[in-house]
């Protein structure tokens, strides 16, 4: 019952990282609340592992803070201050917009989404899980920077990863490992592509992009 | 025995919130390397306006003349109302949320009034300014405040400290999202940065200030006091409504002089935060102060719903 409670818990520090996510405007702010979001994920993995007595999952956990808590925050970080994007302050919504369609979101999710996952779990965190990833979406929509784009996915996976194990149908520990590892070099792959990015638009944000150099020299 | 542990509680409002201003400013300058003032030299500045001669314009009238008495009594109804150390010792008439909410409107509307009163364009302005603000405010404020008024299925806040201090697990996120968005409205309403800069005399930057400019003597002191009063009426509110541990169980001596110390430690913590916060940020342009109090107002907007679906 503890751990179902810390459950509930960790599902709402999700959604409540995932909506901070969206009122950031730095580029370092938006890497570290991730971080923390990746932290929350995998004490979530640790805690239902503990439940359910399943190790795989305990083992996920650690993939996860080597992978989202470790990798990804180094790599970005870096990245960030390689190219000096600290701020990254446009958004396609202005901010009014944005956190009313937030809202919007978190009622869609609770209203609509939540009602219908009934029959599989009663749990008071599926809606806010849902609300997450649904935050996360509306965070790559709205922020054009890639930047973003980039943590958005990393943090739509925390929750899908999330929903799956507390609704029961998580993957085998293999198939965990095999999706950390894809991760991590989905990783590695886009930040040596926002350098060739930056190197050839001297911008990494895809809102300011000036297509006039899109021949080689 | 209870009157008067209703009216120590009430007085300890103003008799406390000067240290509050004098503890935040002493924070502020430690953590910009500063030695600062003394945390008890906001007493002497009010005790030496009280000391002066008041030098008022020709073209005030009487609204000018009452304001600081209306400001100042409205947040000692206010600080009847709230609460310190044990949930029931407290005026429950002021302490409706929507009382708190209008009383502190009223406040507000005659510091305006008092400001345009005198014609100067500094008044004005400054007016201007605060009830843009204020209007902004109000609704994040009452949301928040009936996100958790819908938890408590009270109104009241002695009832829904009550109710609060028990609360499940479940209902931690919209309390969490309710809090933010009332400690979004606390740095509005009492002219903290980002929306206020409470330490400037600039044209460009001044709100609360702007408003009292005119005032001088005891009135001044009166209109100094009084915000100092609603500064730590809303750090009460946020730290026993938001933070709902530490209040004594029962009114023997023990408990008291305990939830007094946890009281006194979490309003200490919030001072911190929010020094630490104007240590760190710059005061934000007008026009986008908007956006920020939009937040407050959404936020609670998201705790109701997450609360009643």
């Amino acid at each position: 019952m503890i751990v179902l409670s810390s459950l509930t818990f960790f599902a709402g520090a999700t959604f409540a990282l995932a909506l901070l996510m969206n009122l950031m405007r730095k580029n370092t702010t938006l890497v570290m609340i991730f971080l923390f979001q990746s932290l929350v994920t995998a004490l979530a993995l640790f805690a239902l592992g503990f439940e359910k007595g399943e190790a795989g999952l305990a083992y996920a956990a650690l993939l996860t803070i080597v992978v989202k808590a470790v990798i990804a925050p180094v790599f970005l970080l870096n990245l960030v201050k390689k190219h000096g994007a600290h701020f990254s302050a446009s958004s396609k919504l202005s901010v009014p917009l944005s956190l009313i369609s937030l809202a919007a979101i978190t009622f869609f999710a609770f209203s609509f989404v939540a009602p219908r996952l009934a029959t599989f779990s009663t749990m008071p965190s599926i809606p806010l899980l849902f609300a997450a990833i649904f935050a996360t979406l509306f965070l790559m929509f709205n922020r054009p920077g890639a930047l973003a784009a980039i943590v958005g996915v990393l943090s739509l996976e925390n929750g899908i990863v999330l929903l799956s194990a507390y609704l029961g149908a998580e993957h085998s520990f293999a198939l965990e490992f095999a999706i950390a590892f894809d991760i991590a070099v989905w990783i590695i792959i886009a930040v040596g592509f926002l350098n060739m990015m930056h190197r050839q638009f001297g911008e990494i944000d895809s809102a300011t992009l000036t297509m006039t150099h899109l021949t080689e020299e | 025995m209870y009157t008067a542990l209703i009216i120590a509680n009430t007085l300890a409002i103003p008799l406390l919130s000067p240290a509050a201003i004098g503890i935040i400013r002493k924070i502020k300058a430690r953590i910009q390397n500063r030695t600062g003032a003394d945390i008890l030299q906001p007493y002497r500045d009010i005790f030496k306006l009280f000391k002066k001669d008041e030098v008022i314009s020709e073209d005030a009238s009487w609204i000018f003349t009452f304001s600081p008495y209306f400001v100042f009594a409205t947040t000692l109804v206010l600080a009847a109302g709230v609460p310190l150390i044990h949930s029931s010792i407290a005026w429950l008439p002021a302490g409706d949320i929507l009382v708190f909410v209008y009383l502190l409107a009223a406040g507000t509307f005659f510091l305006a009034l008092s400001g345009i009163d005198t014609g100067g364009g500094f008044g004005g302005f400054g007016a201007s300014r605060e009830m843009m603000i204020a209007a902004l405010v109000e609704g994040g404020l009452i949301l928040s405040l009936a996100a958790v008024a819908l938890m408590a299925e009270t109104t009241n806040l002695s009832g829904i400290m009550t109710t609060l201090s028990l609360i499940p697990d479940a209902h931690l996120l919209p309390l969490a999202l309710a809090g933010v968005a009332f400690f979004i409205a606390l740095l509005a309403e009492d002219a903290r940065y980002p929306v206020d800069n409470p330490a400037t005399h600039l044209e460009l930057t001044m709100v609360h200030e702007a408003m009292i400019l005119e005032h001088s003597g005891k009135g001044l002191a009166l209109m100094e006091w009084a915000a100092a009063n609603k500064f730590l009426i809303f750090i009460a509110v946020f730290v026993n409504v938001f933070q709902p541990f530490g209040l004594a169980e029962s009114l023997s001596l023990l408990a008291l002089f305990i939830a007094a110390v946890i009281f006194f430690a979490k309003v200490f913590v919030a001072l911190f935060v929010i020094a630490f916060i104007e240590s760190a940020m710059s005061k934000f342009r007008i026009f986008r102060v908007p956006d920020f109090l939009f937040t407050s107002y959404i936020l609670s907007v998201i705790a109701i719903l997450t609360f009643v679906i």
